[in-house]
């Protein structure tokens, strides 16, 4: 992940870079090898505590999922 | 309008100990004495960086020819690049590959030219597919992202599926499929070479079969041969807009093949600031926008889309570098294409190689004129 001067946060993958919006940086952050799924979904749901938990939870596996997809997740 | 590159091709190198058929290079060589030196590099990886650059590919040629591979490996992860290392892997010992990984490489390229040895060996011009398996193996074990890049063409597109099996039995992170693109030394070889349409559909249901079977496990993109295209790529993004290229002596290139179009003074960057070259030398500035375009590009509604394809191929087969593109069907001149179609050589399951095809020279020591 860096930070584009003209872009914003973006993830950078092999031949191609994904922009990352709204919480799209914070999540990429949290997933530093050493926490596992529920430690990132747990964080940010204290994070972000005046939103309803179900839906942080529902969208952090969303964009994970989405991630995957694009083969830019590796599991330790 | 203000455009900032975000890819920096890094040609280091025209020296390779392969001679592939299809190589992008340019017909005229940079000799090893013309070569930019190692801190020539880093200077420019930080210009380019500062210009907006995040990803930095260390191509050649062959990049590993250069001794100093790791530290322009070290030099682009300094200068807060992300960097692809795009190789044919002959030669490179496990103390290197590591090395080349500490130094921070993020993405190694790997190239294979077949599924099966002897194909793969006659493209090649040399001994290379059994080096690359070992090589892909010892690749899989360090972290570092991993893509397999098949060039595929008319003789070996039939093996698409064990290509992709290939990539799989490897675990690749990310598959490559790549056909030929008729520049360079594969524009001489283009009638030996150009896929039929029926592969070219086979090709498009193949992959798109393979991307849902193994989705998150690999990615698999895939390049077309334009001609056969009804509306003509929007070849790198568009002519100096996103994306940039320099040679191994320094010369900056808004793609691999620009050197083809006449008239033009491309800028190095032993003479002039990177800054200057992309903002604006008159080489960079020449099809930007939409004042040099004809019609029907002029009119058309995708010219924003498109930019009109391809600036050396319009000079390939039109002679006149601000031609529509051919291998649009709105093109008048696309009947320059559909004859290459026609003229391409039969689909042969023959497997020597053919007579008149060219391989790719070796850089002389001499530097061109």
């Amino acid at each position: 992940m860096t930070q584009s001067a003209d872009l914003g946060p973006v993830l950078l993958l092999p031949e191609t870079m994904l922009r990352l919006t709204g919480p799209g940086p914070r999540i990429v952050e949290l997933c530093d090898g050493a926490r596992t799924l529920a430690d990132v979904i747990g964080t940010l749901q204290a994070e972000f505590n005046g939103a309803d938990p179900e839906m942080i939870r529902r969208e952090v596996l969303a964009f994970l999922a989405t991630l995957n997809e694009r083969r830019a997740l590796d599991y330790l | 309008m203000n455009f900032v590159p975000h890819a920096l091709i890094a040609e280091v190198t025209h020296r390779c100990p392969l001679r592939c058929v299809y190589c992008s290079n340019p017909l005229e060589m940079r000799s090893r004495s013309e070569e930019l030196s190692t801190a020539e590099w880093q200077r420019v990886f930080g210009e380019a960086a500062a210009l907006g650059v995040l990803q930095l590919h260390l191509t050649g040629g062959e990049p590993l020819a250069r001794p100093d591979a790791e530290q322009l490996v070290k030099s682009g992860r300094e200068a807060g690049l992300y960097v692809n290392l795009i190789t044919s892997g002959i030669g490179l010992a496990e103390a290197r590959l590591d090395a080349l990984v500490s130094a921070g490489l993020d993405h190694v390229q790997l190239s294979f030219q077949d599924s099966e040895q002897e194909q793969a060996d006659q493209i090649a011009g040399t001994r290379a597919h059994a080096s690359k398996l070992d090589l892909a193996q010892r690749i899989r074990k360090h972290r570092v992202a991993f893509t397999m890049n098949i060039v595929v063409h008319r003789r070996n597109l039939a093996r698409l599926p064990e290509m992709i099996a290939l990539a799989e039995e490897l675990q690749v992170d990310r598959l490559e499929v790549a056909n030929v693109q008729y520049y360079g030394w594969a524009f001489e070889n283009r009638a030996e070479l150009l896929p039929t349409r029926e592969q070219v559909d086979q090709t498009i249901a193949i992959v798109d079969a393979a991307r849902e079977r193994l989705k998150g496990r690999m990615r698999i993109d895939c390049v077309l041969p334009d001609y056969y295209a009804r509306y003509p790529k929007a070849c790198m993004g568009g002519w100096g807009q996103g994306l940039m290229l320099i040679d191994p002596a320094g010369v900056v290139l808004p793609c691999h093949a620009a050197r083809v179009i006449p008239g033009l003074t491309f800028d190095d960057v032993r003479s002039k600031p990177l800054r200057w070259i992309w903002e604006e030398s008159p080489a960079f500035q020449r099809f930007r926008g939409d004042e040099w375009m004809q019609e029907p590009c002029r009119s058309c509604e995708r010219k924003t889309r498109d930019f009109g394809g391809c600036r050396c191929q319009a000079f390939l087969y039109t002679g006149d570098p601000d031609a529509t593109d051919p291998v649009c069907s709105l093109s008048p001149r696309r009947a320059l294409i559909d004859a290459v179609i026609a003229n391409a050589a039969p689909s042969s399951p023959s497997q020597i190689p053919p007579q008149n095809w060219v391989y790719r020279i070796n850089p002389s020591n001499v530097p061109a004129r």
